[in-house]
């Protein structure tokens, strides 16, 4: 009995190993003139999206003229000096809308994690008190949220315009809106609690920033 | 006419036997030296005192400080033995006295030049100490009392050289008695602070004044010996009786001040704010320790404990020397009690302080020190070349 | 009169005496030592009729407040988030330099680890406005001194000679060296930049977006700062209560 399970075990092992090197020496013969290039396209403007493609031709079986040529140029860097590489041109069925509306490919409002990248670091928001920190990992990490949790209800996709906003207030997150929508002592801890767990204050914020904590550190302390 | 009878006086009072180009040249030096100090304190005026002393607003007080209570505790310690032995005659520390009650001011002057630079604007305290005076301000009655004090002593000491024996023993007691209050007071100023566990408490005035016997006592002897060190003679055997009996004191005071001492830190471990022990602990095994354990205890006691037992009180350098270590160690001693109080700091526990702040006194600073200590170098050359044969008189009554 | 024949006189007692009269012979006896002791003793009774409350209590009690009006503050502390506008405020109502440790208020920080989970707090602080006031014993030119009428503590910057005691007694680290006025400085509730020009509140309350700092007259039964203070089920402290400097800003958390 013992024997058998060890037998087994044995076994199980020794193919996984063999599918790893198979594997290993699979990427090693990757062809660049059928898959396209081998690292991902990491566009960082107007926001961090990653594109494989590799996925697109190895996995879904795409030929290169599928894309380049009418959609996407062959040169890098020309959708994005268009300027026109957002997700409203997505929606209208432009660049990778072309596909992703949903029929052929999953749509563009749904699925972002597939192509948008959770940002590491924290947002610091400095108005309309210095200074607020959020964490998309902690939330979609340890909350288990998805993107459109919060995007667009709570807030917009587009960077600063909370904080730009006159409402980013604490009234408004008590009157259930931006993070008061969850942070309602039901959902999640009410926002006019634990102040301390988002604000970081000025010092908080330097040392964010690396900066000097105090104007008049020599004597401050 | 008045000119003349100075004269006279000088002409009696002066000792030609000193007028030696040595002499000459350790003056000048001196000299020297009281101006690169000086200098260094106007600087304070200029370019500001936040930018030329390393004092913070957490750590005010630094090495200015604790100099200035040095000197002014030498100076009370020289003051009360010149006293008694004028009051009671008797004693065989008389025969010294009147170069005690010399260097008793000199000291003072010391003082009053150190913290003369170290407050920012002395012009306003002249004024407004007069004008505006509070007399709950320990600080205050410190300043008055030690101005007094120099006051009476300088009478006194124009008593001396002018035979005029009744002033010179009224104002002699007037000035130890001012010395010892104003004494009491600097103590005070620290000892009634109830923000700096460390000075707070009724037994830091009696360790000043026991500091004022001991440095007194150290001084006396110390200056003695150089006195004739300077002339290359030998002391007669009233002054070896004098300065043997101030040995005697220095000695008994030096055990009573180790006995403080060991007190005083015990204190901390025992309970109480915080702050205090933590301040204690700067000595003990904190940024203060070297300060602690190699100056204020080994060089400041117990050497010269040793050597006041080796001497048998009868080798008279050997007990120089003691007293030489002695000062340096009440020296050391006076910096780290004002230091060891405020680098705590007030907000332990916040801002991640350390648990010590930073103090490190500025080149100025030691400028400073230096000038103070030339002026009693001068102060000493100078009183044994114009008024060395009164120090040597017998009593003047 | 006879020394026997005062023997057959009552005993008065002490009772009978007037206290006036009594007053009286024991000022002269204070007077006798209290010139000597100079310092020590007079600085019990600077602020004569000011107490603290209880022995277990920071609150004064009612009706010993010696001024015409108290101006305290307290501060609801855990509402902090140490935006420091406030700090902001003060430097540029009160004209406080920058650098060397110039602030008249400032907000500290404390990082503790509870549980693995970091926790962040902040204090603010300024002048304890104490009714003991350790600086004000110790000026040797009374530059600094109780206002008579608010109980505020001020500078007379002409009259500050620089010897920094203040500096060395104040408990709350409050005081600072201003190289502008070559004196030193500290915070006087916007006494001279904003309640002596009608405004009811010092800036560092005024800018606060948290209402942290409730400022107001303690003697006052309709002003927040008394309410507060006098809530049963607050909790109130203050800072260093061992100094007995009997500040007059209390915290809490709201």
């Amino acid at each position: 009995m013992n024997k058998k399970l060890v037998n087994a075990v044995g076994v199980t092992m020794l193919a996984g190993a063999f599918l790893l090197v198979s594997h290993a020496s699979a990427t090693e013969e990757y062809d660049v003139k059928a898959f396209g290039p081998k690292n991902p396209i990491v566009w960082d403007k107007p926001v961090k999206v990653v594109f494989e493609h590799r996925v697109h031709t190895d996995n879904a079986g795409l030929e290169c003229s599928s894309c380049h040529g009418d959609i996407f140029a062959m040169q890098r860097g020309v959708a994005i000096q268009t300027s026109q590489l957002t997700m409203a041109s997505l929606a209208e069925g432009q660049f990778c809308g072309v596909c992703h509306d949903g029929d052929t490919a999953f749509a563009s409002d749904t699925n972002c994690s597939a192509c948008h990248i959770v940002p590491d670091d924290p947002i610091v928001w400095i108005k309309p008190a210095k200074a607020v920190v959020f964490y998309h990992k902690i939330h979609t990490d340890e909350y288990g949220l998805d993107c459109d949790s919060c995007h667009n209800d709570a807030f917009a996709m587009k960077k600063g315009l909370a904080e730009n906003s006159d409402n980013f207030t604490m009234k408004a997150l008590y009157n259930g809106h931006y993070c008061g929508k969850c942070h309602d002592g039901e959902t999640a801890f009410a926002s006019n609690t634990l102040c301390n767990t988002c604000h970081i204050g000025v010092k908080g914020y330097n040392r964010m920033m690396g900066g000097v904590p105090h104007a008049d550190k020599k004597s401050g302390h | 006419m008045a000119n003349n009878s100075l004269a006279n006086i000088f002409a009696e009072t002066q000792d030609t036997r000193l007028a030696t180009p040595g002499m000459n040249r350790a003056t000048i030096f001196s000299l020297l030296a009281i101006v690169a100090g000086l200098s260094c304190g106007v600087a304070s005026f200029i370019f500001g005192h936040e930018a030329i002393y390393n004092n913070t607003r957490e750590v005010p007080w630094g090495m200015l400080i604790s100099t200035y209570a040095f000197w002014a505790i030498t100076s009370t310690g020289l003051c009360i033995y010149a006293a008694i032995s004028h009051l009671f005659g008797g004693t065989r520390m008389a025969i010294v006295s009147n170069r005690m009650v010399w260097m008793s001011i000199v000291c003072i002057l010391a003082a009053f030049a150190t913290i003369g630079v170290e407050i920012a604007s002395p012009h306003r305290m002249i004024i407004y100490n007069i004008l505006s005076p509070n007399p709950t301000s320990n600080i205050w009655w410190m300043g008055t009392l030690y101005g007094l004090a120099v006051g009476c002593m300088i009478v006194e000491f124009f008593g001396i050289i002018t035979g005029l024996a009744r002033i010179a023993v009224i104002l002699g007691t007037m000035g130890a008695v001012a010395e010892i209050l104003a004494n009491s007071c600097l103590g005070g100023v620290f000892a009634t602070l109830p923000a700096r566990p460390y000075w707070y408490g009724g037994q830091l005035p009696i360790y000043f004044l026991t500091a004022a016997f001991l440095s007194g006592a150290a001084a006396t002897i110390l200056f003695n010996h150089l006195a004739y060190k300077i002339r290359k003679e030998k002391m007669s055997e009233a002054v070896r009786l004098g300065i043997k009996s101030a040995g005697k004191a220095m000695t008994l005071v030096l055990v009573l001040y180790t006995v403080a001492t060991f007190w005083r830190l015990i204190m901390y471990y025992v309970g109480g704010a915080e702050l205090g022990r933590i301040a204690a602990g700067a000595l003990i095994s904190g940024p203060l320790s070297i300060n602690f354990w190699v100056f204020e205890i080994a060089v400041g006691l117990i050497v010269p404990l040793l050597l006041v037992i080796f001497s048998r009180l009868e080798n008279i350098g050997m007990m120089a020397f003691a007293g030489l270590l002695i000062l340096i160690g009440q020296f050391v001693a006076r910096y780290d009690l004002v230091v060891a109080g405020l680098i705590v700091p007030e907000s332990l526990g916040w801002d991640n302080v350390p648990t010590y702040l930073d103090y490190v006194p500025s080149i100025f600073e030691f400028g400073v020190i230096i000038g103070s200590i030339s002026v009693v170098c001068f102060g000493f050359l100078m009183g044994e070349r114009v008024f060395g044969k009164i120090f040597e008189q017998k009593e003047h009554h | 009169m006879n020394i026997k024949d005062l023997e057959k006189e009552k005993n008065e007692g002490l009772d009978l005496l007037p206290s006036e009269e009594r007053r009286k012979f024991l000022k002269i006896g204070l007077a006798v030592t209290g010139v000597f002791l100079g310092g020590s003793v007079l600085s019990l009774t600077s602020v004569k009729s000011a107490k603290g409350g209880n022995s277990d209590s920071v609150i004064p009690a009612e009706g010993q407040y010696p001024y015409t009006k108290h101006y305290g503050m307290i501060m609801r502390q855990n509402n902090c988030v140490g935006c420091e506008k406030c700090v902001e405020a003060c430097r540029e109502t009160n004209h406080v330099p920058v650098g060397h440790g110039a602030w008249r208020t400032t907000i500290q920080e404390r990082l503790t680890t509870v549980d693995g989970v970091e926790k962040r707090e902040f204090r603010p602080i300024l002048c304890n406005h104490c009714n003991r006031p350790p600086c004000v014993r110790v000026c040797p030119t009374k530059a600094t001194y109780k206002d008579p009428e608010t109980g505020i503590v001020v500078m007379d910057y002409k009259k500050c000679i620089g010897c920094k005691t203040c500096m060395a007694a104040c408990p709350y680290n409050a005081r600072y060296f201003n190289h502008d006025k070559y004196a030193i400085d500290k915070c006087n509730f916007c006494l001279d930049t904003r309640l002596g020009m009608g405004e009811k509140e010092t800036a560092c309350a005024a800018a606060c977006p948290a209402k942290v700092r409730i400022f107001g007259d303690i003697k006052d039964k309709q002003s927040e700062i008394y309410r507060l203070l006098h809530e049963p089920d607050n909790a109130i402290w203050v800072l260093r209560p061992e100094t007995g400097a009997l500040p007059n800003v209390f915290y809490m958390n709201a």
